[in-house]
């Protein structure tokens, strides 16, 4: 079970589109790759060695059966279901040149205004479309989808983040064109997104100045795995006790290759540095 | 961390790889968790009991293997041990060194009887 956030059964999941009053349910259909698998009908030299630092005791060698057991090597990533469809997903959008970015954050960080205000910038430009991710409600799908760009809003129920699978059934129903921008808005969580996955081109982390400087050392794994760190609400700056420089520094202990822009959604303030910044993506996957 | 999902890709991925091989019950589930993989253990094992409750590997014991972190440091090279993602440098404190082992998060290998 998920301890920080308490999440439960993520089982089902519902993608609506925005505007649309019948909900989709979204199943997780379970396909598998498979490799190579040990029974003990042959022998079978194994090529992987045992580096790891550790000892490693099997209670039988796998080609012992008595007392009728045997042991099944298996060695495969538990994660490696997300991550084969997020690599499809990944596949799918290199292969259409779209720009795909995962938007992460704590909750109340200001993401769906920044959103708002990323889209209205772009939109004139370029076609853009968003997946919104979050427990419940379709209120974000519906303030993206008042701008008038292809907006699907993925409630994850009781579930704590969004996965590949989610996002892959998501971006069918949306149509994506080539060359576009895609942002998923994720759930509001520093934790459970961080090890999944969903195939975008960059992540970019989202923290306000409203919290904590010690957020990137507190939530190492988010912080790790981001490309990019938007500071927000930049204009609240005289009102907090926030050290930008502390917070960068914290940051870069954990990722030395982070990238950081200052920006406030709500004044506009930083905003054209970020544009660019999206730019300059777009323009290394058109290469 | 999302141990839930995990416990559940866990028991779906033992179920399958037992009844692919024909094999009876599953006695013992041997993972692989890297001290660096951003799982809690103790989470995850009550998870797994959750998760695998009413299924074909219901019995099972598991028995965790936790890899120890390692990393390599962007400045000097040295190669250290990582106790925290966050672990610098022991030679020259360097900050955020490349992990080289102990993200791990893996099923290892399944103990089953014979059909």
């Amino acid at each position: 079970m998920c301890e920080t956030c308490g999440c439960g059964e993520t089982g089902s999941y519902q993608i609506n589109k925005a505007g649309q009053t019948e909900p989709g349910i979204g199943e997780h259909e379970h396909s598998h790759t498979h490799g190579h698998s040990h029974d003990n009908e042959h022998p079978h030299d194994h090529d992987h060695t045992h580096d790891d630092m550790h000892s490693h005791t099997h209670p039988h060698k796998p080609d012992e059966s008595h007392s009728g057991q045997r042991i099944l090597e298996v060695r495969k990533d538990i994660l490696q279901e997300n991550n084969l469809l997020a690599e499809r997903n990944r596949g799918f959008f290199e292969a259409k040149g779209i720009l795909c970015i995962n938007l992460v954050s704590s909750p109340g960080s200001g993401k769906t205004t920044l959103l708002e205000k990323t889209v209205k910038l772009l939109k004139k430009d370029f076609p853009v479309s968003v997946i919104e991710g979050d427990q419940q409600s379709m209120l974000d799908a519906e303030r993206i989808a008042k701008l008038d760009v292809p907006t699907i809003q993925i409630n994850t129920g009781t579930g704590c983040h969004l996965d590949a699978q989610m996002v892959n059934q998501g971006m069918k129903s949306l149509n994506i064109p080539d060359h576009s921008l895609l942002f998923i808005e994720n759930v509001g969580n520093l934790v459970c997104p961080a090890l999944f996955d969903l195939g975008e081109t960059s992540r970019v982390l989202i923290m306000s100045v409203t919290e904590g400087v010690d957020k990137p050392l507190k939530y190492p794994f988010m912080f790790r795995s981001a490309q990019l760190c938007l500071i927000n609400k930049k204009d609240l700056l005289p009102y907090v006790d926030f050290d930008i420089e502390q917070a960068r520094e914290n940051a870069r202990s954990i990722n030395g290759s982070l990238e950081f822009l200052e920006v406030s959604a709500t004044t506009g303030e930083g905003m054209e540095a970020w544009y660019e910044w999206l730019l300059d993506q777009r323009m290394r996957i058109a290469t | 961390m999302h141990e839930l999902n995990l416990a559940m890709a866990i028991v779906e991925m033992a179920e399958e790889e037992a009844k692919k091989n024909n094999a009876g019950s599953v006695q013992q589930i041997e993972l692989e968790v890297g001290v660096l993989s951003g799982v809690d253990p103790d989470a995850l094992e009550l998870a797994l009991s959750l998760a695998m409750k009413n299924t074909a590997i219901e019995q099972a014991s598991v028995t965790m293997l936790h890899t120890e972190g390692q990393g390599r440091c962007n400045a000097c090279d040295h190669t250290f041990t990582m106790t925290e993602v966050w672990t610098p440098c022991p030679l020259c404190n360097t900050p955020a060194g490349k992990i080289l082992q102990g993200t791990e998060l893996r099923l290892l290998s399944l103990t089953v009887d014979d059909l």
